[in-house]
């Protein structure tokens, strides 16, 4: 046994290095940040989620749509992300935050959230897209999320407010319509927040120079 | 000086040493054949839910109406079911019964075993419907609920006492580089899980501390856990068939020390460019480069023992299959190490490209081993020849083309979308346009590996309930052998 | 299990199983030195490469330094002075902007080439709107537009969502311009300066309506 104590204890420490190195130094690190305030407005960034953007965050875990799609905006060495308007900036670690649960994402099969709040910030357009990615981005392989709405007989004399405008084509016909769900909407509200790299925070106007100055 | 050497010239000696390698086999056959069995029903679902995901790339209304089969989804539960339920299934049952071996003692609990196998299977179900029904944590390689954890690490306690009991049982000597893979791996995964899930799903930290857990977790998933247990069967199955000693002891320390070392620090390197501090990613860039390390060294121990008897690959699929695994093991390492080079990474991140080398790692080599691991044990735990070379023939050919062709399309279409993505004047819908085609044939390569797998399963089903009593003679690829030396 | 075949009882292997008995004897391993050219070659080379890799490219090894070179980090406040090259108020440039903000906020909905998506979201290309007046395609822009509206002649109900906050003046500008000089459409530039007028005019404007939009503009 004597031998094989060493042996134990060897493939013990080399695995204790890298848990030190990669467990516990990044949550000593990176896992104490705090809101600053806003130097333009006094508010306290990052904003946290409410509690509907909470719910449409967990939607978007359910679904698991960080398989497709990142958020995380890279520096403009080598991505094009910041020419392709995904970011003004890249990201940085504090503007994680308040996330809770980070979905950063390793696969660009879509294009990159971070932004997303900011560069289309039009629910219609949201609705039209989960309830078919056809409509709106011909050719995507995204599939339909046509289950988190909600497909109802038409009354003619009392139209839902709140019903998809499908284009022909699309959609269940004429005697029908389409709302979209509870889970829907916070799903959306969710993409509406993200904005992570929409403000300035102390870290963030070095990384900024670093991206225009190269 | 080498006790085996003198037993092979000793009539009593041999007789003995069989005597104990029977009662070895004889109290395994129960744990690792549930433990073997059970993997092979999570390959032909994992496979099929592969597939689904596979389709869904290029056909996004496949199977959409329903949110149990939602691309996010399927997605996940056929990695965590390849992952948990077929690689670490097969794993634990070839480890457990690699080391009962080399330790010459026979598992002595095998009721507990049983009853570890029943809660991993039991773990892996739960985990999946927790999946499929929307529970999944969506953190990468971690998507069982926490619900199914219990199960896992329950279970696992139970495999790590007996591994433990096994190594304290081993007669005074030399211990073999096997027992040190597997029983670091033994030691490593539960390490990893429960450190991963207890800061990432039960007690989550600050989320931008989570994403270096999580690929800390999930790159020593592979290389901390199916990588030991593949090379400790590779490095115990490659001597054992061709009937010659390692090459050299002391590369395989130098293998396993440096493996130890660098590939624990590897996981960053999925985070370059991320919002992480330059040195956090550097310390990964630089252990994914000095993994050459540990892959040269044991590519050459390997190529050394093997070395004039390469053609025994042409009648044994024991050895065909661990040999296919270990070259591609050197191949998914190299890869694996180009790819951490930042410049390099700014290409093939966020492609399909890292999709095909995942299965170079995991299929090419892990699997590939596992099976060749499989055709190796289950005649002696069934005292069993394996009832059909056609069908054995069947599987290496459908997987290994299979592989081979879901690799390169794979890879060459993730290149072109890593090229494509860096321009920013071509629009994102025309990236998605150029990757289609390659998509598409990822699904016919993903189907050939699959009927390989329903080969495979076909012919352990049975082997298991066929009634044909035990010739003596090894099932192998051909039947005739021009040299009269037994080879599996 | 067979009877007989029990632990420790007697047996003959050689009646129970062929593939014990062609077995090989557990493996061994031959103690040969690695070879020189391996140290020399491959460990030391690749050691002393990667030492120099983690002291160069490490950012100093501080957690707010996200760019990997050495000798960058200590200069931050130097880069500070790169500030942005001179504004140019040449249409052109202006138009060029535009595009990457079309690109990135617009196209989405409008399409890439402002056919706009039939149902949902009006064309830009040979709209009346986009080819009358500055103020009516600036408003909407800066704080949004709801309720029915009439493009060509034809009847769209949406909302359009303001851009006020996050679209500084000469974005506006840039973006507008371009807009009304592509896709056929030739209406004159839009100046940022017109931009911050309205906005100056009319702050915090809620969203407007057709019909609000036309009280404001009869004006």
């Amino acid at each position: 046994m004597s031998k094989f104590r060493y042996i134990f204890i060897g493939f013990m420490l080399t695995f204790l290095s890298s848990w030190v190195g990669l467990v516990l130094m990044p949550v000593w690190g990176l896992g104490n940040f705090e809101q600053t305030p806003d130097p333009a407005t006094g508010e306290m960034i990052p904003p946290k989620l409410s509690s509907l953007e909470k719910e449409g965050r967990d939607v978007y875990i359910a679904n698991g749509c960080v398989y497709c799609h990142s958020q995380q905006v890279h520096p403009a060495r080598v991505r094009t992300d910041i020419a392709r308007g995904w970011g003004v900036r890249r990201t940085v670690a504090r503007d994680y935050m308040n996330q809770e649960v980070a979905q950063m994402g390793t696969m660009r099969t879509g294009p990159d959230l971070s932004n997303i709040g900011v560069r289309n910030p039009s629910e219609t357009w949201h609705y039209l897209h989960l309830y078919n990615p056809q409509i709106t981005s011909k050719g995507s392989n995204m599939p339909p999320f046509t289950f988190l709405f909600e497909t109802k007989k038409k009354d003619p004399e009392n139209p839902a407010k709140d019903a998809l405008n499908l284009p022909e084509g699309f959609g269940p016909g004429a005697d029908y319509e389409v709302t979209p769900s509870h889970e829907m909407r916070a799903l959306v509200a969710y993409l509406q927040s993200l904005k992570l790299s929409a403000y300035e925070i102390p870290e963030a106007p070095a990384a900024r120079i670093e991206s225009l100055a190269e | 000086m080498n006790p085996e050497k003198d037993q092979q010239h000793d009539p009593e000696a041999i007789e003995k040493s069989r005597q104990q390698r029977l009662e070895i086999d004889l109290a395994a056959r129960w744990p690792v054949g549930i433990f073997i069995g059970s993997s092979i029903f999570w390959l032909l679902l994992g496979s099929a839910l592969a597939i689904a995901a596979s389709i869904k790339l290029h056909d996004p209304a496949f199977l959409a109406e329903n949110p149990w089969l939602t691309f996010g989804r399927v997605r996940p539960a056929h990695l965590n079911i390849v992952a948990y339920g077929w690689l670490s299934t097969a794993g634990i049952g070839i480890g457990l019964w690699i080391l009962s071996r080399l330790c010459r003692a026979p598992i002595r609990d095998n009721r507990s075993l049983t009853l570890a196998a029943a809660l991993w299977n039991m773990g892996n179900a739960v985990g999946t419907w927790g999946i499929l029904r929307g529970d999944s944590t969506a953190v990468e390689w971690l998507e069982y609920p926490t619900y199914a954890a219990p199960f896992l690490l329950v279970s696992f306690a139970f495999v790590m006492l007996e591994s433990v009991g096994l190594i304290r049982r081993r007669p005074p000597g030399h211990i073999y580089i096997s027992q040190w893979y597997i029983m670091a791996a033994f030691f490593w995964f539960p390490s990893l899980y429960f450190t991963a899930h207890g800061l990432l799903v039960l007690a989550p930290v600050q989320a931008p501390a989570q994403p270096p857990i999580n690929w800390w977790f999930a790159h020593n998933a592979l290389g901390l856990w199916f990588t030991p247990i593949g090379l400790g069967a590779a490095y115990y199955l490659i001597p054992k068939i061709i009937g010659r000693p390692i090459h050299s002891y002391y590369l395989s320390v130098i293998g396993f020390w440096s493996l130890a070392f660098f590939y624990a620090w590897n996981g960053m390197h999925h985070l370059i460019g991320g919002p992480f501090p330059a040195w956090l990613i550097t310390a990964s860039v630089v252990a994914s480069i000095m993994m050459f390390i540990p892959v040269i060294t044991v590519a050459i121990n390997h190529h050394f023992t093997m070395v004039g008897h390469f053609k025994k690959t042409i009648y044994s699929p024991t050895l065909r299959f661990v040999v296919f695994g270990a070259m591609c093991y050197t191949l998914a390492s190299f890869q694996g190490s180009t790819m951490a080079i930042r410049s390099l990474n700014g290409i093939t991140h966020f492609t399909h490209y890292t999709i095909a080398h995942a299965h170079l790692g995991a299929y090419g080599f892990a699997t590939m081993v596992f099976f060749g691991s499989i055709y190796y044990i289950m005649p002696r735990l069934l005292e069993r020849e394996w009832p059909s070379r056609f069908l054995i023939r069947i599987h290496f050919w459908s997987c290994a083309i299979g592989f081979i062709a879901y690799f390169i399309f794979l890879s060459w279409g993730g290149i072109l979308q890593g090229i494509e993505m860096n321009q920013k004047e071509t629009p994102f819908l025309e990236i998605v346009a150029l990757t289609m085609p390659y998509l598409k044939l990822r699904t016919v390569a993903g189907s050939l590996m699959t009927l390989g797998h329903l080969a495979f399963a076909v012919s352990f089903c049975w082997m298991i309930i066929s009634h044909r009593a035990s010739t003596g003679e090894p099932t192998l690829f051909s039947k005739r052998i021009p040299n009269p030396d037994p080879i599996s | 299990m067979k009877p007989g075949n029990e632990p420790g009882e007697d047996f003959d292997t050689r009646k129970v199983h062929g593939a014990i008995i062609r077995e090989k004897s557990e493996p061994s391993e031959k103690f040969r030195a690695a070879p020189w050219w391996l140290k020399h070659g491959i460990y030391a080379p690749l050691a002393m490469w990667g030492i120099w890799y983690l002291i160069v490219a490490s950012g100093g090894f501080r957690w707010d330094e996200y760019s990997e070179g050495y000798f960058r980090t200590f200069v931050p406040e130097t880069t500070e002075e790169t500030t942005p090259a001179p504004v140019s108020n040449d249409p052109k440039a202006l138009i060029a902007e535009g595009e990457t903000v079309y690109t990135a906020v617009c196209a989405a909905c409008h399409q890439a080439t402002g056919t706009g998506l039939p149902g949902a979201f009006p064309p830009l290309a040979g709209s009346d709107w986009v080819n009358g007046t500055e103020e009516k395609i600036i408003l909407p822009v800066l704080h949004g537009l709801v309720g029915e509206i009439v493009v060509n002649g034809e009847t769209w109900n949406g909302a359009m969502p303001a851009q006020g906050a996050t679209l500084d003046d000469r974005k506006v500008a840039a973006v507008l311009s371009y807009i009304r000089s592509s896709w056929g459409n030739s209406a004159p530039p839009v100046t940022p300066e017109s931009v911050t007028t309205l906005r100056e005019k009319f702050k915090d404007h809620a969203p407007w309506t057709a019909a609000d939009l036309e009280a404001a503009l009869a004006e």
